[in-house]
């Protein structure tokens, strides 16, 4: 996605965005260091995939938007 | 969002990571944790808890506001508390910087859930919940060691058999708050360490000597001979 320009974007990459937010980083770290806690790693899990998703749609939206009007 | 679970289960631990994950992702400006309870934000005489709240919200603001024990704010019983003016700020405050502060409420499950039922307003701004279970004795086990190699000291082969009695008689008296009475215990286990080194050393010691939490630095706990005695962890 960041080697686009913005207006030209009409797909993004959901594992690149979440590899490159450092995202996976933390949650790889949260699974090594934690002991145990499995069911509310799976939900920081979920919640961050929805964070992610989220962002996504409104990159798209916003582009969308913007597009209508050029 | 809201975090149940008795103490000491990663609470704290939890949003600290949920705080830099929202940061990351552009949710929030500065990724920090602000961790309060109802005395940071109520106050005890009329005009002060506004101020006081608000405070706290700003310090927050670009980051987390992670409010532990949240169901002390609200005491319905007494019509003199300024608990729900604080209340009235948080949810006023949540609708209108939604953009760049996260609140997370913790405590335990069932009290939580009261709270909950007695501030509909509370939790229908909460779209995320977590409940965070005890842990089992071998996930404190493999903890405890955990905390000691941090530390730089490991358990003498016969410490780690008393160190699962330890926690298995732990579990049942009072007060018990998971990693937090772990970590308090291995505080406690270090002390005796120290002093049975200092009594006993009849010249210098060696690294496997001052690493080396024996068996009976775990032994000679209260856990051990009748129970802890109340508010200790």
């Amino acid at each position: 996605m960041n080697d686009a320009t913005p207006t030209s974007i009409t797909h993004i990459d959901l594992q690149a965005e979440y590899r490159a937010s450092g995202v996976a980083d933390i949650l790889d770290e949260l699974d090594r260091e934690l002991i145990g806690l499995q069911p509310v790693k799976q939900r920081i899990r979920e919640i961050a995939a929805l964070l992610i998703v989220e962002r996504a749609r409104k990159i798209l939206a916003s582009l969308l938007i913007h597009r209508r009007f050029i | 969002m809201s975090f149940t679970g008795n103490p000491g289960t990663g609470k704290t631990t939890l949003a600290l990571r949920m705080a830099n994950i929202l940061h990351r992702l552009g949710y929030i400006r500065k990724g920090h944790l602000v961790s309060v309870t109802r005395d940071d934000l109520i106050g005890q005489y009329i005009g002060h808890t506004t101020p006081k709240t608000k405070e706290v919200l700003k310090r927050a603001t670009g980051g987390v506001l992670f409010i532990d024990e949240a169901y002390y704010l609200s005491r319905p019983d007494n019509e003199r508390d300024y608990g729900q003016e604080a209340i009235e700020i948080l949810l006023q405050v949540m609708e209108n910087n939604r953009e760049d502060l996260v609140v997370i409420l913790a405590g335990y499950s069932d009290r939580m859930d009261q709270f909950f039922t007695s501030n509909p307003g509370f939790r229908s701004r909460f779209a995320h919940h977590i409940d965070f279970p005890d842990y089992a004795n071998e996930e404190l086990l493999s903890i405890s060691e955990n905390m000691l190699a941090r530390q730089n000291y490991h358990f003498a082969a016969d410490a780690k058999t008393v160190m699962a009695s330890y926690i298995e008689a732990r579990r049942q008296q009072p007060h018990f708050a998971n990693a937090r009475s772990i970590r308090n215990a291995l505080d406690r286990a270090r002390l005796r360490q120290a002093n049975r080194l200092f009594i006993s050393a009849k010249g210098p010691l060696d690294a496997e000597a001052l690493l080396t939490i024996a068996a009976e630095d775990i032994a000679a706990s209260r856990v051990f001979s009748g129970g802890i005695e109340q508010k200790k962890a």
